[in-house]
């Protein structure tokens, strides 16, 4: 009897020490297939992000794309075509005149000369390459110039901290976005000052665009159609995003506007 | 000494010379496994040195050793887990194990008994952190080769470690009335400390080749 008793002692403990090297497998192998199923519907986010940014950069470029179309057209007809009208009214005038005098050869050099530097300007504007080559700041400060001197608008450029160079294409987007908000500012806010402030700071970099206009009621712009407007702030909101930063306006009726951009400085 | 008890030198030999030999380019938590090995191949000479050469009871050592095996592989899991609270846990735990290996050592168990209370604390402190380890793996939403994550293995390597101290359980109950059977069971229980010691080698001896992160700040949740 107590033979027996210590042979069913015996099978339990082999039992049980089997069972417990069976669970330790079982429970390597579940946690094997688990963490494989985790790495796959990871590996699908990821994909499907990685996807959804292309496509957004995509959109991004091809928004980018026209709008640098429209810029060139409103640049032609607005100043460089007005500019040729001027040049081919003196011309006109020289024509039928019986004697040109010295004067009116400078003036029709000088209207000559003025549209050279409105198709430098513009062709600078619209190089990648210029900011590239000369940095964020320098062509910031070339742009507030160029507005400045159309004699409408008193620009100031305010830089504190130490300069450091962004990454080349955030430099760029970034410029594109100014450029954006600059191009809101003279088209709708009939300002007369217009102030861009640069940060930099070990930890993120900001720039802030100010003016004096007419400011506007931000949630009713955001909230109209795509086709009406709102688009451009979208725009400037989604790329600053894509810099992994934040976009902020801060504006209301006569009251100017005001958008401060904040991106991590690495 | 049975050809398995030098298997378990000669793996433990193995880890304590690369891992100096690579001391330098080790990251912090890979160098508490190699104090781990350092550890237990100490343990692991001497208590064969005094069974071989003295015929005396070496369980002593083990009273002395556990707690640092402990200490070793706790911290080499604090740095693998980034909870806070588990982290100070862990750290709680050390001050935990010293004074529960003083006093079962002082008071409970004699020297000449091997430390069951102390190696079971250790243990189920152990496979407490690991299982933590491993389901913070789980939850971690990185990409991610599981073979290429150092910590995996030292916990894998754990659960075995876990379940061998049981089959030493099942093992004193044998050696009561079946001693026979109990040495068939102790090698079977030496294989599985084997296969801990591999599992804890493997990412010391995949560092010698460079090909492993430095750190296992991937894991962050």
């Amino acid at each position: 009897m107590n033979d027996m008793s210590f042979d069913i002692d015996i099978s339990i403990v082999l039992i049980l020490g089997l069972l417990s090297l069976v669970v330790v497998i079982g429970f390597m192998i579940s946690f094997v297939f688990v963490y494989q199923r985790r790495q796959l519907q990871n590996r699908q986010e990821k994909a499907t992000l990685h996807a959804q940014h292309q496509q957004e950069i995509l959109q991004v470029q091809l928004e980018i794309q026209n709008q640098t179309l429209q810029h060139i057209s409103g640049e032609l007809h607005d100043n460089i075509g007005q500019l040729m009208t001027l040049v081919r009214f003196k011309l006109n005038m020289l024509e039928i005149e019986e004697t040109i005098t010295p004067k009116q050869i400078e003036e029709v050099n000088e209207v000559v000369g003025k549209t050279i530097d409105e198709l430098r300007g513009l062709s600078k504007s619209l190089d990648g390459d210029f900011v590239k080559n000369f940095g964020l700041v320098d062509s910031l400060k070339h742009l507030l110039q160029r507005i400045a001197f159309t004699g409408k608008y008193e620009t100031d450029i305010l830089i504190e901290g130490e300069a450091y160079q962004l990454d080349g294409q955030k430099e760029i987007v970034l410029f594109r976005v100014v450029q954006e908000i600059l191009s809101n500012i003279l088209k709708h806010a009939k300002a007369k000052y217009i102030k861009v402030s640069l940060q930099f700071t070990p930890a993120h970099f900001s720039l802030t665009v100010q003016d004096d206009g007419k400011g506007f009621d931000y949630e009713a712009v955001l909230g109209r159609e795509m086709s009406k407007s709102g688009v451009g702030l979208r725009n400037i909101q989604r790329r600053t995003e894509m810099l992994g930063g934040t976009c902020t306006f801060k504006t209301a009726q006569n009251e100017g506007t005001s958008v401060h951009i904040q991106l991590p400085s690495l | 000494m049975t050809p398995v008890e030098w298997l378990i030198l000669a793996i433990l030999f193995i880890g304590v010379v690369v891992g100096i030999w690579q001391y330098d380019r080790l990251p912090r938590y890979a160098k508490f496994l190699l104090y781990f090995f350092i550890v237990t191949f100490l343990l692991e000479v001497n208590a064969d040195y005094y069974m071989t050469a003295f015929r005396s009871n070496n369980l002593f050592l083990y009273h002395f050793f556990i707690p640092f095996q402990y200490i070793t592989l706790a911290l080499f899991l604090r740095e693998s887990i980034h909870t806070p609270t588990v982290k100070g846990s862990i750290n709680y735990s050390i001050f935990l194990v010293i004074a529960c290996a003083i006093i079962f050592s002082g008071f409970v168990q004699s020297l000449k008994e091997m430390p069951f209370y102390i190696l079971l604390l250790t243990r189920i402190l152990l496979l407490i952190w690991s299982l933590i380890y491993l389901q913070q793996l789980i939850r971690a939403n990185k990409v991610e080769v599981l073979s290429k994550i150092p910590a995996f293995w030292v916990s894998s390597g754990i659960l075995i470690y876990f379940v061998s101290f049981f089959q030493m359980g099942l093992m004193r109950y044998l050696i009561i009335d079946h001693h026979q059977l109990a040495n068939f069971w102790i090698y079977i229980v030496l294989w599985f400390d084997v296969a801990f010691y591999l599992f804890c080698l493997f990412p010391i001896l995949k560092y010698r080749n460079n090909s492993w992160p430095r750190t296992d700040e991937r894991h962050v949740l």
